[in-house]
């Protein structure tokens, strides 16, 4: 008989991650001999990352494409990449995950979920209607976090910024209606998501590195067999690597249209970076301090990047 | 299809013709098709709590109880003085008073019925009085009880934008984009009905008594506290200074001072029973709109709206020829059941299908909402005929003798909305 | 007796419901105000008032299922004589019974369901608790509709001419 894999994920149809993905599903469907079929359903239509996880847990959907604080309701080191300046580039992000990444698949797989693959979105930069050029700007900003983005509420709470926190498919319509007016996304997140129309400027300072896991209830990836997880693994690995690797490109194209369209890409301040790097050390450490993040995973990561942990004060 | 599911539709179809409640309808098709398809029925609930996932629903509540508390207030009469003050010289002076009066009323109730019942009765007295036909007057307090359904921030149009919104268009729909979208299709059927009105009442004699400009100052006056809630609410949200559902709450708040505060005319002690009925009918439609989202989740997964667009792409070849389809559809629809039904059931259906073949989904959203708004007045079930029958003690044969001009001028604006797209987007394309 | 104990559970039920949609209102207010005059929010509003809406949906449902405002499409029975339509009546009424009685049954299984995985909601209450509001509104109305069974459908008038939207 034949299975079913359904995917929910929020990018939209006709994006370039949706031809990636229905590449991968092509490629499952061929080589398992039509045994198993992966349908997508995009653009957000099966609801927010919470019912996506809830729909997960009642079998309508199987797999989902969910950003690591959205997961970390289910897996608290999910968002670990992103700590707010982790990385200085990408060199050094394809160095950490080629071996941080079994550890987190291994620790989904603890908690049900089969990671079946992680694709690196991009960095994430300040971008906003009004100008943030320093911290005066900053006030009366309207800025907003993702719903349980721990990381985002730390720093900002930090920071004394005053923070709205939605879940990702609400952020369109608060733009257009200015219940928010600042962001931090990727140049390409930003355009795919259509947020390009109203923000008009941008801080040219890489904040965090953003990922999304493309993710399998256990018990599906479990039904299937052995021959079909494989053929599945390669697939989606590839276009994981894929998308990888257009994601720098997508960001430096979307980046150059959105400048074309009159967006004010601004150096950041010395001052004004240096500000913003003390507040993202200070959450690192508190969160390994409490414990929100588990010390194996950022001794992984740091030993990886060759770095040591930041001094403390 | 399997049978089962043809079966079981079938059966639920003959319930709701037996007057279940539409939630339940909703629900039952939910159910059917979630468990066919495999599913624990949880995710019906887990549909349904979806509710709590829209940004900006509390407009509807909101703007319900705006709605109620002006009903119950004295401003239907105020309303019409003051446009017989405005209006009352020109020839079918007192008929374009009645148009404008009622579609500003339904524009803020959304619940045509009250349109019937609160001005609608002010008004045939009047018109009779005045000499207008006994049947262009009854057509005319009939057919525009849904008169002003484009206009913001009527309830229908709200409800269309979160059903809409949900679906994820790529051309995305915004309740801001749709307040903006109605207003020159709202205006055309205002006009139209005007200019029939004028040569109705060509041959009338003009009130004798001609009005002062003392009596238009009174009549401002008079009406002063309601003057500003278009501006109030157009304005709020053009000028960015308010969401819709920010809107929504200084509409309400300011309805509250006047009436309850300033005028006086609802005590603190009715307050609440008022509140609470205005709280009845949302609760109404959010119910259905809930159980709708569930329905269509399952049509979502079922990929049945992409399956119909094939389908349909088999013998409908362009956009226009589609549009037109749609029309005879909707006017069908809109007789039987009513605007709410319409809107939550026909939308997953039909807007994917729509979008198929290119039609701007605000586009659509209007092109429904004045086809379904035929169907108030389209005999023999159409819901505003009982309304007046009831409340003018008329026959229906009567009325829809009465109606048919009415249907004729209302349809052939449908028609240039349905095919002339630049009318409800021209505006909305603006920068906002 | 039962009569006025009746009308003042129902005068009660109607208070509370007005509460709701006044509460809803005021934090709406509120909010606008903290934004507008000191550009500042309460972080809690925004998931309080969209809960808020959702209750509300189910408790004003309620009141209108006592008040037969529930919209149906109710062409057919209105043209009927008085015989079949009771009948009508019955069978619309106990099957509505019947599914409400569903929903709150799945809406009981998605709060135990988040109760396996819980997140938080506002100050410290769990995302459950908000949720119970679904499995109780439901199993009301179902009671609701089941006494409506027994007793003679409304006549076909004004205000039922359909449901919720009819004026008074
Ligand atoms: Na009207
Ligand atoms: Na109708």
């Amino acid at each position: 008989a034949q299975t079913q894999i359904k995917i929910a994920t929020l990018a939209p149809d006709g994006s370039s991650w949706m031809r990636e993905l229905r590449v991968a599903a092509a490629e499952v469907e061929a080589g398992t001999g039509g045994r198993v079929q992966v349908k997508f359903y995009p653009g957000g239509v099966m609801g927010t990352d919470a019912v996506v996880l809830r729909k997960m847990r009642l079998g309508q959907l199987q797999g989902g494409v969910l950003t690591g604080s959205e997961l970390s309701l289910v897996y608290p080191d999910a968002p670990a990449y992103s700590l707010p300046f982790l990385f200085s580039g990408w060199d050094e992000v394809a160095r950490v995950r080629e071996s941080v990444d079994p550890l987190l698949a291994a620790g989904f797989e603890e908690r049900g979920i089969h990671m079946l693959g992680a694709t690196g979105v991009g960095f994430a930069y300040f971008l906003g209607t009004k100008p943030m050029a320093d911290a005066a700007a900053w006030r009366g900003l309207k800025l907003w976090i993702p719903t349980n983005d721990e990381i985002a509420r730390r720093v900002f709470e930090i920071a004394g910024v005053g923070t709205i926190p939605l879940p990702i498919g609400d952020v369109f319509t608060s733009l257009q209606t200015g219940m928010i007016d600042t962001v931090a996304n990727t140049p390409a997140g930003t355009v795919a998501l259509q947020w390009h129309g109203k923000v008009r400027h941008m801080v040219d300072l890489p904040l965090t590195y953003v990922v999304a896991y493309l993710v399998l209830d256990q018990r599906a990836w479990e039904r299937l067999s052995a021959g079909d997880q494989a053929v599945l693994a390669r697939a989606f690995a590839a276009a994981a690597a894929r998308m990888d690797a257009n994601a720098r490109r997508d960001d430096e194209a979307a980046l150059a249209a959105m400048q074309r369209q009159g967006l004010q890409v601004s150096p950041p301040d010395p001052a004004e970076a240096a500000r913003w790097r003390r507040f993202g050390e200070q959450v690192q450490r508190d969160m390994e301090a409490d414990g929100s993040l588990s010390p194996a995973i950022l001794a992984a990561i740091r030993a990886a990047r060759g770095t040591p942990a930041p001094a403390a004060n | 299809m399997n049978d089962g599911l043809i079966l079981g539709l079938v059966l639920i179809l003959l319930l709701a013709a037996c007057g279940l409640p539409l939630f339940a309808v909703l629900a039952a098709v939910a159910i059917l098709g979630f468990h066919l398809a495999g599913y624990d029925l949880i995710v019906v609930a887990v549909e349904f709590y979806r509710l709590a996932d829209m940004p900006g629903l509390v407009a509807i509540p909101l703007f319900t109880l705006a709605g109620y508390v002006l009903g119950e207030s004295g401003a239907p009469r105020r309303l019409v003085r003051l446009s017989e003050a405005l209006l009352g010289w020109l020839p079918g002076g007192l008929a374009i008073v009645a148009l404008v009066a009622c579609a500003f009323f339904t524009a803020f109730t959304g619940a045509s019925g009250m349109t019937i019942v609160a001005i609608g009765a002010l008004l045939y007295p009047a018109l009779r009085e005045a000499g207008y036909p006994q049947n262009y007057s009854l057509g005319l307090v009939t057919s525009s009880g849904s008169l002003g359904l484009l206009f913001a921030p009527s309830l229908p149009l709200i409800l269309y934008g979160f059903v809409a919104g949900q679906l994820q268009t790529e051309q995305p729909v915004t309740i801001e984009a749709l307040f903006l979208a109605g207003i020159v299709p709202g205006l055309l059927m205002v006009a139209v009905l005007s200019g029939h009105a004028m040569w109705v009442g060509r041959r009338l004699p003009r009130p004798v008594r001609k009005t002062g400009k003392g009596d238009l100052r009174a009549a401002l006056r008079d009406a002063g506290w309601e003057l500003p809630l278009p501006v109030l609410v157009l304005g709020g949200i053009y000028s960015g200074l308010f969401t819709a559902s920010e809107t929504a709450a200084v509409t309400a708040l300011y309805v509250l001072v006047v009436t309850v505060g300033i005028k006086k005319e609802i005590t603190l002690g009715k307050l609440p029973a008022v509140i609470a009925e205005a709280g009845r009918m949302v609760g109404a439609v959010l119910l259905i709109l809930g159980l709708a989202m569930a329905m269509s989740n399952w049509l979502v997964d079922q990929e049945v709206p992409a399956r119909l667009f094939e389908l349909s792409r088999g013998w409908i070849h362009s956009p226009l020829a589609f549009l037109l389809a749609l029309n005879v559809l909707l006017l069908f629809a809109g007789m039987l059941m009513d605007i709410f039904s319409a809107i939550v059931i026909l939308t997953p259906l039909l807007l994917p299908v729509a979008v198929g073949y290119g039609v701007h989904p605000v586009h659509f959203g209007i092109v429904m909402l004045a086809n379904l708004q035929i169907g108030y007045f389209t005999p023999p079930v159409g819901m505003d005929l009982f309304i007046a029958s009831y409340r003018f003690g008329i026959g229906l044969p009567t009325l829809v003798r009465a109606c048919l001009p009415f249907f004729l001028l209302v349809g052939l604006c449908v028609l240039l909305i349905t095919w002339w797209p630049a009318l409800s987007l021209g505006v909305g394309s603006l920068p906002g | 007796m039962r009569r006025r104990w009746l009308q003042g559970l129902h005068r009660a039920e109607d208070a509370l419901l007005a509460g709701l949609l006044a509460a809803l209102l005021l934090l709406a207010v509120a909010q606008i105000g903290l934004r507008v005059l000191f550009d500042a929010g309460l972080d809690w509003a925004e998931p309080v008032s969209r809960t808020g809406v959702l209750w509300l949906a189910l408790f004003g449902a309620l009141g209108a299922t006592r008040e037969r405002r529930q919209i149906a499409v109710d062409a057919l029975p209105r043209l009927l004589a008085a015989g079949p339509r009771r009948l009508l009546w019955v069978v619309a009424q106990a099957v509505a019974a019947a599914v409400s009685a569903a929903l709150a049954w799945f809406g009981l299984g998605m709060v135990l369901l988040e109760r396996e995985a819980p997140v938080p909601f506002v100050a410290g209450i769990p995302s459950w608790v908000p949720m119970l509001a679904v499995p109780a509104g439901f199993a009301l109305m179902a009671l609701r509709f089941a006494i409506a069974a027994t007793l003679p459908p409304p006549e076909p008038d004004v205000a039922s001419a359909s449901g919720a939207e009819a004026g008074r």
